[in-house]
């Protein structure tokens, strides 16, 4: 193997993963800082897990409403985990990308919600897939109005 | 009316109508494929594949209603969701639920 072709080997993936690093830890702190702000828009808006809808809400029309991201690991991510797969533990660089996922997922619940007038969301539920490059994450839920 | 509660606060339940289901094969193509690829190196959402899942869920829930209409439902209870990588392109969309007749309480 040449030196060129060497260097190519071995070079093009860690510039990669260096990419995956930088832009992905930038991503991230992006994504966290937006995630902060807009739960802070729907705080009012409550979601519940338990299936009892409280007392002075509509129950003339109640709605189906869910929220969806497909999110992807970085280079960088993926590498943390190839090397925790030996040594087994937590996997903290995916908990941080299925947080943020999850996340998302039930703002868009709450955002899809909160545009049709609904005030609360009970029986919440959530679905996590892995399809193709990325990890699905669903949050749905049943919404209701205030009287 | 949809609901994954299962049962409808303010509503009685007069007839039951079984078990109704939707769903989708859906393929992605190969143009979000290779952006899906660029977009592995840096990490983040996958814009294309959530539109894509999105439209295969809402075109199964409406799979799923119309059987629920075709057996004279006016409302599914206890809806439930299922996504599963079948072949390493393609996912399938499950909706189901039961589907029943409801009547407001009080008329």
């Amino acid at each position: 193997m040449g030196g060129i072709e060497a260097a190519l080997y071995f070079g093009v993936p860690i510039i990669l993963i260096v990419i995956g690093l930088i832009a992905g830890t930038y991503n991230e702190r992006r994504h966290y800082r937006s995630i902060r702000r807009r739960e802070e828009d729907f705080r009012s808006l409550l979601i519940h897990s338990g299936e009892t809808l409280p007392e002075g809400y509509e129950t003339a029309e109640v709605k189906l409403v869910s929220g969806a991201t497909v999110i992807a690991e970085d280079r960088f991510k993926a590498l943390l985990a190839t090397l925790r797969n030996i040594f087994g533990g937590r996997m903290r660089s995916y908990e941080s990308l299925l947080d943020r996922g999850r996340r998302e997922a039930i703002l868009r619940m709450k955002e899809s919600a909160s545009s049709a007038g609904f005030s609360v969301i009970v029986n919440t539920r959530f679905e996590t897939a892995r399809i193709a490059q990325g990890i699905e994450i669903l949050a749905y839920g049943t919404a209701a109005r205030k009287r | 009316m949809l609901t994954n509660l299962d049962h409808l606060p303010g509503w009685r339940i007069t007839e039951h109508k079984g078990l109704v289901q939707g769903s989708t094969v859906q393929s992605k193509h190969i143009g979000r494929d290779i952006f899906a690829s660029l977009k592995n190196i840096v990490g983040g959402e996958l814009k294309g594949y959530t539109e894509l899942l999105e439209e295969a869920r809402n075109e199964a829930l409406r799979r799923m209603m119309q059987q629920a209409k075709d057996a004279g439902a006016n409302a599914v209870l206890n809806i439930r969701f299922g996504t599963s990588t079948i072949t390493p392109g393609a996912a399938e969309i499950l909706a189901y639920g039961t589907a029943v007749v409801v009547e407001q309480e009080g008329s």
